[in-house]
C-alpha cells in the first residue's frame, strides 16, 4: 500500500537535527573542536548507544580506535548499510556479523558529516577529552514567582493563592471561635446585668460550652469549614494519583536504560517526534536490542534480576503476545496533548512533565498533571521565535511592543480549544 | 418589479407563506412541546433537608469512583507506516453500483476514520452518500459467515460445497450492477464462460437502458457520453435531477458550479415535475406533467431542427406558457451553439432521443457531450431481467447467481421475479447471493456468501475511456469476509487472489506487456499511491447521419410522445430518489437516515409528495396519511400508506414517493422507516424492448383520517421575516455589483465602515479565522453535513428525537422559498456557528463555558459547560446544539443512554468510525461548529515541526472540503493571500453577514446569490404560469 506519509517524515527530522545542530559545516579535516564534539555525542546518543559502549564490547564491538582499525569509506558503507556490504561479501563485514549476533540497523539517513562526527566524538571520548558535564538535578517543580500569576483569566484579574490550601480556612475558624467566645461572653454579662436579682443558676463552667447554642454552633460552622476545606482539597487530588506506581507486566527500569545505558527517550518513544502519542514501543523495538542482551545482573525493586525480567520478555516474543503495559500517564478524554507540539516545537524536556525517569527503577507518576499544571508553564514560557511559524505571525507583534516576546499564554496557550475540542 | 431582495418575502413552509405568524398548531407552535407552567412547590424545611443531604451525598458518591487501571498496549511489530496519533491517507474509490468518488482515505491506527475527495483524479467529488459511507462499512448487521441452506458454515466447507456444486452445471446466469472495471469484468466474464451457457446480466437500479440504446443506434456505441457541464453556455434538463441524484451527481456538480460564478455564468432551465435539487438551482424552472417529458424534448428538437434546416415532427401544443417557455429555450440552445446541452435523466427512449439529437444538432459533440470519452457509469440493458425472469420460469437456469444486486427489493417488479426465484427453487436452480447482508434478495437465496465492502476490496474502474482507477484496500475485512472476486476465484479452481489477477491484468492491459519487473513495479505502485492513471483516447464514433433507421426511429419516438402526452391531464405517480438516501443501498446508515432532504427538509422516512394545487383541489392536509393504489401492468395492484407532504412548486396531479425505504433484513436503522415505493413503477415498452419507467398513471389516491408526523428540520427555527438571505439577477448584477446588497451598502456609508460598539475591540495576534460562503455556487446538496457528522462525531439522534428538535447537526442547509407559491424560487443557505466576534452567547454563559479565542473562533469547553442552554436561546443563528440525553454513550450513567441502535455510536464496532482527535460529547452539554479546530491545531503543528509559516490555503474545514462546487472558502483573514480575503475584497458588493445589523460581527460572510435571469421581463412572465 502507498501511503501519502511515510517514514520519511522521521529521517527528515533526525536530519533535520542533525543539520541544525552540526550547521553543516564538519568536514574531515576538521579539528576536534567542542562543537563537533557535542554534535557527534547527541547522534551517537541519539543512533548508536542502544549497541555500542566506547570503551567495551556491547551488543556491537567497542568503538574505540575504531578509526585506526577501519577506513573511513569502509566506515560510511558500513554505518548507512551494513546489509550492502554483507551482500557483497565484504570479509570484514562478514566476520563482523559472524562475530556478534545482532546485525548493524542501516542508518542511510546519517550524513557524511553525521559519520564524521560520531567518529570525532568516540575519538575524543576515548581519550577521555570529553568533559563530563554535570547530571541535570532532579526536575523538580520550584513554584514561580507570585508576580508571574497576574494574568487575567476572562478579564477578571486572577491571582492565584499562595499561602497553602488549610490556612485560609483555619484563619476563618480561628476568627469565628472567638467572635463566637466573646459573643457568648457578652451575652452572659447582659444577663447578669439583667438578671441581677436572681441568682445564677448553679453549674459547673464548663457546661455553657455544652448548652450555649452560640458555641454549639460555632462548632457546627467549624466543622463545615473544616470538612469542606478538606473535601476541596481531596476532591481536587482525586484522579490525579500522584506517585501511581502500578504494577506492570515486565519490570522495566527507565533507570537501567535511560539512566544507566544513556540511551535517549525517542529512542523507544519515537512518536513524540511525529504526533499525539509518545507511544509505547513495540515488542520488535525491544528486540532490536534483547535478541542479544539475555542477561543482566541488576537487581530490581522486587528483587527480581534483569536476566528473569528479560526472559519474560522473550516469552511473549516467542508467544506473539503484545504486552499489556498499565498506563502510569493518562489525560482524561476531553483534553487533547501533542507530544510533537511540546517536544519538537517547544523543545521541552521529558523531564519536565515526567519527572526523573533515569532514576526511576520503578515508574512513577510524580507530580499532579492538572489544568493548573498545563497553564503554569503556559504562562511563563516564552514563545521559541527560532520557530519559522512563530517568526511569520509574530514578529510585527514583537517589533511594535518593543521586542517582548510573548509567553505561550499571549498567543493562545489559555483559548480553551487550545486543548478542549 | 425589481428582482432584489428588497421587494421578496422568504417563507419556509406553506403556512408561512400565508401568513404564519410562529403560532400554527400545523407546525406545532413556536416550542416542540408546551412549556413548564409555573408549579407551586411547598417543600417543608425538614424535607428539603434531606433532599439537599441526599443530593450531595448522592454527588459525592458518583463521583468517588475508583480510578480505572488502563492498559497501553502495543504493536508487537508496528508497520512501517503506522505511527500512532498521524493519520497515514490512501488513496481509493467508492463504487457500489450506485455512485462514483475518487477518495483519500484518511486512517488512525489501521482504521478508516474520514473519507476526502480526491484532490487532483477525476470524479474527485464527494456527496453526502459517499461522504456517509464509511458508517456502511461498521455496519454490525453485515453477513459473516457463508451460510448454506439455512446453516452458517466455514469458508473451507462453503468453497469445497460450491466447486462441487458449480462442476459441470450448464446453464449459469450471474446478475450484477454494473461493472467498470476492465480487470473485474475480465473475471466475471471468464467465471461465467466456463459453464456451457453461462451469461452475466447487468442490472441497475437507477437504469440508463434507455440513453445506451440511443446512443448505440445513432451513434454506434454502447456507453453513455460524458456532460461537460462547464462549457455550457445554455443548459436545459428536463425531469433530470443532475445535481441531487443522476448518475454522478457530486461530479456534474462539481462542473455546473464552474460556470455559476457571475463573471462566467451559464443559464439553467429546468423543465421538471416534482421539486428537486436541480430544479432548485435553475435560473428558471419550468414545472411541467411528468408525462409531458417526451413532448418538451420533442418540442425542443423540433424547433431546434427548424432552425438547423433539418426535417423533423412538428412539435406538440403543450399550451401558451410553455409553447412559449420552449421557444425561448430552443433560441437560447441554438444562439449558444455549440457550447449548449439538453439533458434529461428520464429511462425513455423517444426523451433520451430528443435530447442527445438537439444536443448534435446545436453541435454540442466534443464540447459539451463527448461520446469519445464515453462514460461507463451504467451498463445495464433493462431487457435482460425480463428475459431472466422467463427463464426462471421456463426452468432454464440451473444455477442463477446475484452479485451485489437486490432486484427482489429495488426492482419494479421485484415480487413477480421474487414468486419466479420461489418457484424456479422448488424445482431445482440453485440461488446463490454473494452479499453484505442478508437483504431480501439473499434472504430467498439457497446460498449466501458474504462479501468484503467496497473499503475492504482490491478494485479497478475505467469510468471514461481516458481514466483508469485502481483502488486499494484502505482496512482489512472486519468481519472475516472474503471479496466476491477472491471467492469466484477459489470456486473457478485458482489458486491465486484477486490482487494477483489484477496486477496481472494491468501488466497485459494498462503497463504493457514489456519492461522489467521494476519497471512494472514502479508503474503499478504509482497508480495505486494516484489512485488513477489518465489514458489516452482511441474509439471513435461515427458522424450523425440521418439514415432511414433513424428518421422511423424518430417518428416512432414522436407517436410515442404524442400518446405519452395524452396521459399528462390525469393523475401521476412519479418516483423519485432522496439526495442522502439514493436507491436504500444505504438505508441502514443512520447518518444518512437523519440528513435531512435538502428540498422538504425531512429525516427518517418517505411520503407522499404532494402539490399545493393538489392538495387544495383533494382536501389533503399536510401529514394525513393517504392510501396510493397502484394498478400495475403486470396485473394486480400494490398499496403504500403513507403521509402528504404538500410541497410548493409541484403541479395538479403529479404525487411522489421515494424510494429507497421499507427496507427488511439489513438492520434495525432501516427498518420500520418509510415504506417500498419500487412496485409503483413500471415499465415503457418501445420498439419491442421494455424499460424501466418511474411514472405511472394508474394510481388512486385514498385520503384517510389518520395523520404521521415527518420529521421536518426546516420548522425547527424561524426567521420571522428577517432578511437573512439576499440575492438579484444577473442583469442587475451587472449594472451594479452591489444589487441585492443596497442596504448593506447603505448602511456601510452611513456608518463610514466603522463598527459603533460598546464592546471593546477584539484584536487577533496570531490568526484570525474567517469564511465566506458563495450562495450563487452552493447547490444545498448537504454533502458538507454529512462531512461535518463524520469529523466531529456528530450523533444520529432517531425520527423521534428529531421531532422534539433535538437534532444536532453543526451545520444545516436552510431553504427558503420566495415568490409564486406555485412554483417558488429557492435559495439555499449553509447555517453554522458564525464565530461572532461579539457573540450574544458568550455573555450569557453563567461559567463561560463559552468564549472568544485569540484566533477569532468563538470556543465551547464541552467539560465546563453545566447545560442552562441560555446561549442556544440567544443565539441569533440558532445553531447551537444540546445533549438532550446520552446520544453517544459518553455519559457515565447508563440511564441517560439514547444511542441510537445500530446508529454510528452503537457498538464497539460502530465507533471505529469516530474521529479519535474529537471528544464525544456526553448528555447535558452544548455543542456546536467548532470551524474544525482539530483541523488548524494539526496543519499549525505540522507548519511549526516544518519550520515553515502556515502557508495560505492549508486549513481546511471539513464541510469546506466536502463541497463538491467550492461554495466553502475558509482561511486566516489576516493573511492578504488567503482566497477568503481576495473573495472578500473582490467580491465586496455581494458580501453580507448575517443579521449584521445586530454588531454580532460575525466570521462567517455570505456572497449575494445571483440568478441568470433578464430581471423585469421573465419575472413577469413567471408570475403568468
Amino acid at each position: 500500500m502507498a501511503s501519502y506519509i511515510s517514514l520519511r517524515g522521521v529521517s527528515r527530522y533526525v536530519l533535520g537535527v542533525a543539520i541544525v545542530l552540526g550547521g553543516g559545516t564538519a568536514t574531515h579535516s576538521q579539528q576536534a573542536d567542542p562543537k563537533t564534539i557535542e554534535q557527534g555525542k547527541q547522534l551517537f546518543q541519539t543512533n548508536c548507544v542502544a549497541c555500542h559502549k566506547i570503551n567495551e564490547d556491547f551488543l556491537g564491538p567497542a568503538l574505540a580506535g575504531v578509526t585506526e582499525r577501519r577506513s573511513r569509506e569502509w566506515l560510511y558503507a558500513w554505518i548507512r548499510n551494513s546489509d550492502s556490504l554483507l551482500m557483497a561479501g565484504d570479509p570484514t563485514a562478514v566476520e563482523l556479523d559472524k562475530k556478534y549476533p545482532a546485525r548493524m540497523t542501516p542508518f542511510t539517513f546519517l550524513t557524511r558529516e553525521d559519520i564524521d562526527a560520531i567518529l570525532i566524538y568516540i575519538e575524543a571520548e576515548a581519550k577521555g577529552e570529553v568533559t563530563v558535564a554535570a547530571a541535570p538535578p532532579p526536575a523538580e517543580k520550584a513554584p514561580p514567582p507570585a508576580e508571574e500569576h497576574k494574568e487575567t483569566l476572562h478579564g477578571l484579574p486572577f491571582r492565584a493563592p499562595a499561602l497553602p490550601g488549610w490556612v485560609l480556612p483555619a484563619l476563618v475558624t480561628l476568627y469565628l471561635v472567638v467572635a463566637m467566645g466573646l459573643i457568648a461572653r457578652w451575652n452572659r454579662k447582659v444577663d447578669q446585668l439583667l438578671d441581677q436579682e436572681q441568682e445564677p443558676p448553679s453549674m459547673p463552667t464548663w457546661m455553657w460550652l455544652v448548652t450555649n447554642r452560640f458555641v454549639v454552633a460555632g462548632m457546627f460552622v467549624v466543622l463545615v469549614v473544616v470538612g469542606c476545606g478538606w473535601l476541596y482539597e481531596a476532591g481536587a487530588n482525586l484522579g490525579h494519583s500522584v506517585g501511581y506506581a502500578p504494577k506492570q507486566p515486565i519490570e522495566f527500569s527507565h533507570k537501567v536504560h535511560a539512566g544507566q545505558l544513556g540511551i535517549e527517550c525517542t529512542h523507544c518513544h519515537s512518536g513524540a517526534l511525529r504526533g499525539k502519542h509518545a507511544g509505547i514501543p513495540s515488542l520488535r523495538v525491544c528486540m532490536n536490542c534483547h535478541q542479544a542482551v539475555r542477561t543482566s545482573e541488576v537487581v530490581l525493586a522486587s528483587g527480581t534480576t534483569g536476566t528473569q525480567e528479560i526472559e519474560k520478555l522473550i516469552g511473549y516474543w516467542q508467544r506473539g503476545e503484545p504486552i499489556g503495559w498499565v498506563r502510569v500517564f493518562s489525560l482524561p478524554d476531553h483534553v487533547y496533548f501533542n507530544h510533537a507540539q511540546h517536544v519538537v516545537v517547544a523543545g521541552i524536556e521529558c523531564t519536565e512533565c515526567h519527572g526523573d525517569v533515569a532514576r526511576m527503577n520503578v515508574m512513577t507518576k510524580p507530580f499532579r498533571i492538572s489544568m493548573g499544571f498545563c497553564l503554569e508553564c503556559h504562562r511563563t514560557r516564552q514563545v521559541k521565535m527560532d520557530n519559522m511559524y512563530y517568526q511569520a505571525v509574530l514578529s510585527a507583534h514583537i517589533r511594535e511592543t518593543g521586542g517582548k516576546v510573548p509567553t505561550v499564554a499571549q498567543i493562545g496557550g489559555q483559548d480553551c480549544q487550545n486543548c478542549h475540542y | 418589479m425589481k428582482e432584489g431582495t428588497e421587494n421578496r418575502r422568504y417563507w419556509c413552509t406553506i403556512e408561512e407563506a400565508s401568513g404564519y405568524n410562529g403560532s400554527s398548531p400545523q407546525q406545532g407552535g413556536e416550542f416542540s412541546e408546551p412549556l413548564p407552567t409555573p408549579v407551586k412547590w411547598q417543600m417543608s424545611r425538614r424535607s428539603f433537608l434531606k433532599a439537599t443531604g441526599i443530593g450531595g451525598l448522592a454527588v459525592a458518591s458518583a463521583s468517588c469512583w475508583k480510578v480505572p487501571v488502563r492498559k497501553a498496549i502495543p504493536y508487537l511489530i508496528q508497520p512501517e507506516e503506522v505511527t500512532p496519533g498521524v493519520p497515514v491517507f490512501y488513496s481509493t474509490f467508492y463504487w457500489d453500483g450506485e455512485e462514483l468518488a475518487t477518495l483519500l482515505v484518511k486512517c488512525r491506527e489501521g482504521r478508516p476514520i474520514k473519507v476526502e475527495p480526491h484532490p487532483r483524479a477525476p470524479f474527485g467529488s464527494t456527496s453526502a452518500y459517499v461522504q456517509a459511507s464509511l458508517v456502511s462499512l461498521y455496519d454490525a448487521s453485515r453477513m459473516r459467515k457463508p451460510i448454506i441452506n439455512g446453516e452458517e458454515k466455514d469458508w473451507a466447507e462453503t468453497d469445497g460445497h460450491l466447486r462441487q456444486l458449480l462442476a459441470g452445471k450448464r446453464s449459469v446466469r450471474v446478475v450484477t450492477p454494473t461493472l467498470m472495471g476492465g480487470a473485474t469484468e475480465a473475471l466475471w466474464d471468464e467465471f461465467v464462460a466456463g459453464f456451457e451457457d453461462g451469461r452475466r446480466l447487468t442490472y441497475d437500479v437507477t437504469s440508463a437502458s434507455a440513453l445506451l440504446d440511443v446512443c448505440e443506434k445513432v451513434k454506434g456505441v454502447r456507453h453513455l457520453p460524458y456532460f461537460h457541464l462547464d462549457r455550457a453556455d445554455v443548459l436545459v434538463g428536463v425531469e433530470a435531477d443532475f445535481l441531487g441524484t443522476w448518475l454522478a451527481p457530486a461530479h456534474f456538480a462539481s462542473l455546473y458550479a464552474k460556470r455559476r460564478h457571475p463573471s462566467n455564468m451559464n443559464v439553467h432551465y429546468q423543465f421538471e415535475s416534482l421539486l428537486t435539487l436541480t430544479g432548485a438551482n435553475a435560473d428558471r424552472r419550468i414545472p411541467i406533467h411528468p408525462f409531458m417529458a417526451e413532448a418538451v424534448l420533442m418540442g425542443l428538437y423540433s424547433r431546434v431542427a427548424q432552425r438547423a434546416g433539418v426535417d423533423a415532427p412538428p412539435p406538440l401544443t403543450l399550451g401558451n406558457s410553455l409553447d412559449l417557455q420552449l421557444d425561448e429555450a430552443a433560441e437560447r440552445l441554438w444562439a449558444a451553439r455549440p457550447n449548449a446541452l439538453v439533458i434529461t435523466g428520464l429511462n425513455s427512449v423517444p426523451a433520451q432521443l430528443f435530447a442527445l439529437l438537439t444536443n448534435l444538432l446545436v453541435g454540442a459533440e466534443g464540447t459539451t457531450l463527448n461520446l469519445e470519452q464515453g462514460l461507463h457509469l451504467r451498463k445495464g440493458n433493462d431487457q435482460e431481467l425480463i428475459d431472466l425472469k422467463r427463464e426462471l420460469d421456463n426452468r432454464s437456469v440451473d444455477v442463477l447467481i446475484f452479485y451485489r444486486v437486490n432486484p427482489v427489493y429495488n426492482y419494479v417488479f421485484g415480487d413477480t421475479l421474487a414468486e419466479s426465484i420461489k418457484q424456479a427453487k422448488q424445482k431445482g436452480t440453485i440461488i446463490i447471493a454473494l452479499t453484505e447482508k442478508l437483504h431480501e434478495t439473499a434472504a430467498l437465496a439457497d446460498i449466501a456468501i458474504p462479501i468484503s465492502n467496497p473499503y475492504e476490496s482490491w478494485k479497478d474502474a475505467q469510468p471514461t475511456n481516458d481514466t483508469y482507477l485502481v483502488g486499494q484496500p484502505v482496512v482489512r475485512p472486519l468481519l472475516g469476509t472474503r471479496q466476491a472476486e477472491d471467492t469466484l476465484l477459489k470456486w473457478m479452481g485458482r489458486e491465486t487472489t484477486f490482487y494477483e489477477y489484477l496486477r496481472a491484468w494491468y501488466r497485459k492491459n494498462i503497463a504493457g506487456e514489456r519492461g522489467s519487473w521494476l519497471e512494472f513495479e514502479a508503474h503499478w505502485q504509482k497508480n495505486v499511491h494516484d489512485g488513477y492513471r489518465q489514458l489516452s483516447l482511441s474509439t471513435q464514433s461515427k458522424p450523425l447521419v440521418f439514415t432511414p433507421e433513424l428518421s422511423a426511429l424518430i417518428l416512432n419516438s414522436a407517436r410515442e410522445a404524442s400518446i405519452l402526452l395524452e396521459k399528462a391531464g390525469h393523475q401521476c405517480l412519479v418516483l423519485y430518489q432522496k439526495v442522502p438516501i439514493r436507491t436504500g443501498e444505504q438505508a441502514n446508515n443512520a447518518w444518512l437516515q437523519e440528513l435531512p432532504d435538502p428540498i422538504t427538509r425531512t429525516t427518517w422516512g418517505n411520503y407522499i409528495v404532494v402539490g399545493n394545487g393538489t392538495a387544495r383541489h383533494l382536501n389533503i392536509r399536510d401529514e394525513q396519511v393517504l392510501e396510493l393504489k397502484v394498478l400495475r401492468a403486470a396485473g394486480g395492484s400494490y398499496q403504500v400508506r403513507l403521509p402528504a407532504l404538500v410541497q410548493p412548486g409541484v403541479p395538479e396531479n403529479v404525487l411522489g414517493v421515494a424510494v429507497g425505504y421499507g427496507r427488511t433484513g439489513i438492520g434495525k436503522v432501516a427498518e420500520a422507516v418509510g415504506q417500498n415505493a419500487y412496485p409503483c413503477g413500471g415499465w415503457l415498452s418501445f420498439g419491442g424492448k421494455a424499460y424501466i419507467d418511474w411514472r405511472t398513471s394508474a394510481v388512486e389516491v385514498k385520503p384517510t383520517s389518520d395523520k404521521e408526523s415527518i420529521a421536518r428540520v426546516q420548522t425547527h427555527h424561524f426567521a420571522e421575516g428577517r432578511p437573512v438571505v439576499k440575492e438579484t439577477t444577473l442583469e442587475e448584477f451587472r449594472h451594479n455589483p452591489w444589487a441585492g446588497n443596497e442596504d448593506r451598502r447603505h448602511w456601510l456609508e452611513k456608518t463610514k465602515g466603522k463598527r459603533t460598539t460598546i464592546y471593546p475591540q477584539r484584536e487577533f495576534l496570531k490568526h484570525e479565522w474567517g469564511m465566506v460562503i458563495d450562495l450563487s455556487l452552493c447547490i444545498g446538496c448537504g454533502a458538507c453535513v454529512a462531512a461535518c457528522n463524520n469529523e466531529n462525531n456528530v450523533p444520529p439522534v432517531g425520527k423521534k428525537e428529531v421531532l422534539r428538535r433535538h437534532d444536532m447537526h453543526w451545520i444545516r442547509i436552510d431553504r427558503y422559498y420566495s415568490g409564486n407559491i406555485d412554483n417558488p424560487d429557492v435559495i439555499f443557505q449553509p447555517m453554522l456557528c458564525q464565530h461572532c466576534d461579539h457573540a450574544p452567547c458568550e455573555n450569557v454563559c453563567p461559567v463561560a463555558a463559552t468564549a472568544q479565542s485569540t484566533e477569532g473562533i468563538n470556543q465551547m469547553a464541552y467539560n465546563r459547560c453545566i447545560g442552562t442552554r441560555y446561549c442556544a436561546n440567544n443565539c441569533p443563528y440558532k445553531v447551537r446544539r444540546f445533549n438532550w440525553y446520552d446520544y453517544t454513550g459518553a455519559d457515565s450513567f447508563p440511564l441517560n443512554e439514547r444511542i441510537l441502535p445500530d446508529g454510528p455510536f452503537d457498538s464497539e464496532l460502530a465507533r471505529l468510525v469516530l474521529n479519535p482527535d474529537v471528544v464525544v460529547r456526553s448528555r447535558g452539554v452544548m455543542e456546536k461548529c467548532t470551524f474544525c479546530i482539530q483541523r488548524i491545531q494539526q496543519a499549525k503543528l505540522q507548519a511549526k515541526m516544518d519550520n515553515r509559516p502556515l502557508q495560505p490555503g492549508e486549513v481546511t474545514t471539513a464541510c469546506q472540503q466536502a463541497c463538491p462546487t467550492n461554495a466553502i472558502t475558509f482561511g486566516d483573514v489576516k493573511n492578504e493571500k488567503e482566497t477568503v480575503v481576495k473573495k472578500m475584497k473582490d467580491e465586496e458588493g455581494r458580501l453580507f453577514f448575517v443579521l449584521e445589523e445586530l454588531h454580532t460581527l460575525p466570521s462567517v460572510g455570505y456572497l449575494v446569490k445571483v440568478r441568470n435571469r433578464p430581471a423585469q421581463q421573465q419575472t413577469d412572465k413567471q408570475a403568468h404560469i
